[in-house]
């Protein structure tokens, strides 16, 4: 069943419902802030980089899921509604929530009583605009009470949610007239704090959640809404709130708009303070009144609107399948934008705390973002090749905000080295522009290890040769493009993580059939880029190598009917008709028959109708068949998870 | 396949596949799990990419090579036509393909601006263009 529909002329996908089978969100924001935000007006927002520099609160796996968010709540003669239905989840007269290209409208009504919101970070200013259009629909007038809140993280959201001992004594807030600053630590350290404000007098507000919600409440329930009177409490310790109280009166008919922005501000560090313990408001004042009247706000929503026009008019298509057309036209690329921006930071399946941006995640994403903005995949392209090792070899993420690589999640992922390559050509072949394989680029972060980006693209693929496995394929070290496939692990240990624990150092044994095709996929741009830039005894060598990587696929990797996936710690085979479970992997399907390999042989169709024939179900193909149901020590993680 | 993945093509099975059916999800629940169908961590993974890549450049076959745009779709035979506009390195393409043959593969002829060119390359140039492909 549907829980919405399409809106193709205006981008947009319009929820009709707010119980969707999980929160569908959107992201709001394409420079340096960025927001998540659900349907039913949950999420948070962030400056930058998610873990360090978080604005608002999150609590992830909460119960219920999605609590928390930028409320507005609706206190109507004792009726109290949220717009976004939750968290009071009282019953609506209507709903909807517009999905659109970097905003989101929420639309509601009850009793007569007209709310639409839009939510959206424009281009150019680090904070977000929530935009309030409230109408008397009834033929009497109306007087009512409008509650905002959010609830401020103490910047770093890994300490914010760890470090109690100390973050329940640090909170600090400023508040006047219609503004509230969110200042915690802004006296000693850091240079930046959060604003909060709306373009109206308020008639009370709230800045400390204890008196706001009451101690046993949840956001469901908070005393100030519910007895429809704020505290106008300011925070000391504790946790820090923003919240606006404004009673609002409507004539029949009347529409009344309130503009509520929430943005980050930073100073330079000789410039924090106006007088002792007075914060220099400059920034927030940029920001306030960029954003205070509808024209304001119209002329930069019409912006972000142009914006995304131009940006998707660099690939478009129009055939006869309207699904089709939306997702390449519109939402295929969108999440694409995202991606880049985001790697696989933040989401509602990924913290924003655990990650930082992956090598592999990130030159991935370039293939379908390059074509949007190229100089921006330059840029990327820069700061991903500076994290990589003089060897060749990769950290596999860093974190976005020092862009500095870090082995948190791992590394000795031998797959990561030959993104670098894909994503260099990707960017030429869009572009034409070669000057990149000359730009000067770090390894390691150290510029005296400074080195042409071409030197850095011989290290990654001479990583793959100078590392191949008693049968000529690579090894494959920690993992390759699966994660979980960890074949020198051996994790006997309850929590060890799979990603980071190595229990056979050597791993000269291991090795990955995948990493294989994907040298042959790629071996051709390198060459290409070798020859561009007159390395012709390179570009010779390396067609060697991919020949006798193709000849090694050939003879040790085919399994009869499909590709092998790998073979292990022990020299035994992965992904074959010998094994007892997981007998046939996609990934070495599919890369050895993108990089061509037994083409003219026959085996790549032979290997493609075994993946019909075996992993193709209704909802796409399985990633390997029969799936584990027992924990094999020597395969890792991937045989960690329930079959299926 | 690509429609069995494509949330769009899944919006009525939305109780099953559960994330949105606007954008990709990392991984679907396989025919051995007990919820098959099932999508999990929606936005934030290679899918989006990968799929970009493969729609664009391979199925519809708008293909940015190192000295042009190839052109060499691989469609369903029952699709029989479909227009591409591309702006690439400053020019900005319609290329508009004729599949009335019904062919799944192979590029029969290219006119760039009512000219054929020989094979199915278009080089980079600056202002708009059109190019005619014929399938077959």
């Amino acid at each position: 069943m549907k829980y919405g529909y399409f809106n193709d002329s205006d981008r947009e996908y319009v929820i009709t419902r707010p119980d969707t089978p999980y929160p569908w969100i959107n992201y709001l924001g394409n420079e340096d802030f960025f927001s998540l935000m659900s349907n039913t007006s949950g999420g948070y927002c962030f400056y930058r980089d998610a873990r360090m520099l978080r604005l608002t609160r999150y609590r992830y796996n909460n119960v219920p899921t999605d609590a928390g968010g930028r409320y507005f709540y609706i206190n109507d003669g004792g009726t109290v509604w949220t717009p976004g239905w939750m968290p009071v989840k009282t019953k609506l007269d209507s709903y909807e929530c517009r999905h659109g290209m970097g905003y989101t409208k929420i639309n509601s009504s009850l009793n007569g009583l007209t709310f639409r919101q839009t939510s959206f970070v424009p281009l150019g200013y680090p904070c977000e605009v929530h935009r309030i259009k409230l109408k008397n629909t009834t033929h009497i007038k109306k007087s009512f009470k409008m509650f905002s809140f959010v609830e401020f993280c103490l910047w770093n959201a890994w300490d914010d949610q760890t470090n109690f001992q100390r973050n329940f004594s640090i909170g600090e807030v400023e508040v006047i007239g219609s503004t509230i600053y969110h200042k915690t630590e802004y006296r000693e350290r850091r240079n930046h704090y959060a604003v909060f404000h709306v373009n109206a007098p308020v008639d009370g507000f709230d800045t400390d959640r204890e008196s706001f919600m009451g101690l046993y409440n949840g956001f469901d329930r908070p005393d100030a809404v519910f007895e429809g009177k704020a505290r106008n409490s300011v925070a000391s310790g504790w946790a820090p709130v923003g919240s606006h109280m404004i009673n609002v009166e409507l004539e029949a008919g009347e529409e009344k708009s309130f503009i509520f922005v929430l943005g980050y501000c930073e100073n330079p560090g000789d410039e924090k303070w106006e007088a002792q313990d007075v914060i220099n408001k400059a920034p927030a004042k940029r920001l306030i009144e960029a954003f205070s009247t509808d024209e304001q706000v119209d002329k930069a929503l019409a912006s972000l609107h142009d914006y995304w026009e131009k940006l998707l008019s660099t690939y478009s298509v129009k055939s006869a399948d309207e699904k089709l057309d939306r997702m390449v036209n519109t939402w295929n690329q969108y999440q694409c934008m995202v991606t880049f921006n985001m790697s696989r930071s933040a989401s509602y399946f990924e913290s924003g705390i655990g990650r930082g941006m992956g090598f592999r995640d990130s030159t991935q994403d370039l293939l379908g973002f390059v074509h949007l903005i190229p100089e921006r995949a330059r840029e990327r392209i820069y700061d991903i090749a500076a994290t990589q090792m003089e060897d060749g070899s990769a950290y596999h993420q860093y974190q976005p905000l020092t862009k500095k690589g870090n082995s948190d999640i791992g590394s000795g992922f031998n797959d990561d080295p030959l993104w670098l390559i894909f994503g260099v050509a990707a960017y030429i072949k869009e572009t034409g522009d070669k000057s990149i394989l000359d730009d000067t680029v770090p390894f390691d972060n150290d510029e005296a290890k400074a080195a042409p980006m071409m030197e850095h693209l011989k290290r990654s693929f001479d990583h793959v040769t100078n590392n191949l496995g008693p049968h000529g394929l690579p090894l494959i070290g920690h993992a390759d493009w699966n994660d979980c496939l960890n074949l020198n692990c051996f994790s006997e240990t309850p929590g060890e993580s799979f990603q980071t624990a190595s229990n056979r150092e050597t791993g000269d044994v291991a090795e990955s059939v995948f990493i294989a095709g994907m040298f042959v996929s790629v071996a051709p741009d390198y060459i290409a880029m070798c020859e561009m830039k007159g390395l012709t005894a390179e570009a010779e060598s390396a067609k060697r190598a991919a020949e006798e990587m193709y000849n090694a696929v050939m003879t040790a990797g085919w399994d009869g009917e499909w590709f092998l996936r790998a073979y292990d710690a022990f020299g035994n085979k992965v992904g074959s008709h010998e094994c007892e479970e997981g007998q046939i992997f996609i990934e070495p399907q599919g890369f050895c028959v993108m990089g061509g390999i037994g083409v003219k042989e026959g085996y790549a169709e032979k290997a493609l109708n075994s993946v019909k024939e075996r992993l193709d179900t209704k909802y796409g193909i399985v990633l390997n068949n029969p799936p584990y149901t027992k924990y094999h020590v020597e395969l890792g993680e991937i045989s960690s998870y329930p079959p299926g | 396949m690509y429609r069995k993945t494509c949330p769009a093509y899944l919006e009525d099975i939305s109780e099953i596949h559960r994330t949105e059916p606007y954008v990709y999800s990392q991984m679907i629940a396989g025919k051995d799990a007990v919820r098959h169908g099932e999508a999990k961590n929606s936005w934030l993974t290679g899918t989006a990419a990968w799929t970009f890549y493969n729609i664009s450049r391979y199925i519809l076959g708008v293909m940015p090579e190192y000295d042009g745009l190839r052109i060499d779709p691989c469609i369903p035979d029952t699709m029989k036509g479909f227009t591409v506009t591309r702006k690439f390195r400053g020019g900005e393409f319609e290329i508009r393909v004729d599949n009335t043959a019904g062919a799944e593969k192979g590029v029969k002829s290219v006119k760039v601006d009512g000219k054929e060119i020989a094979g199915n390359l278009v080089p980079p140039m600056t202002g708009k263009h059109t190019v005619e492909v014929v399938m077959g």
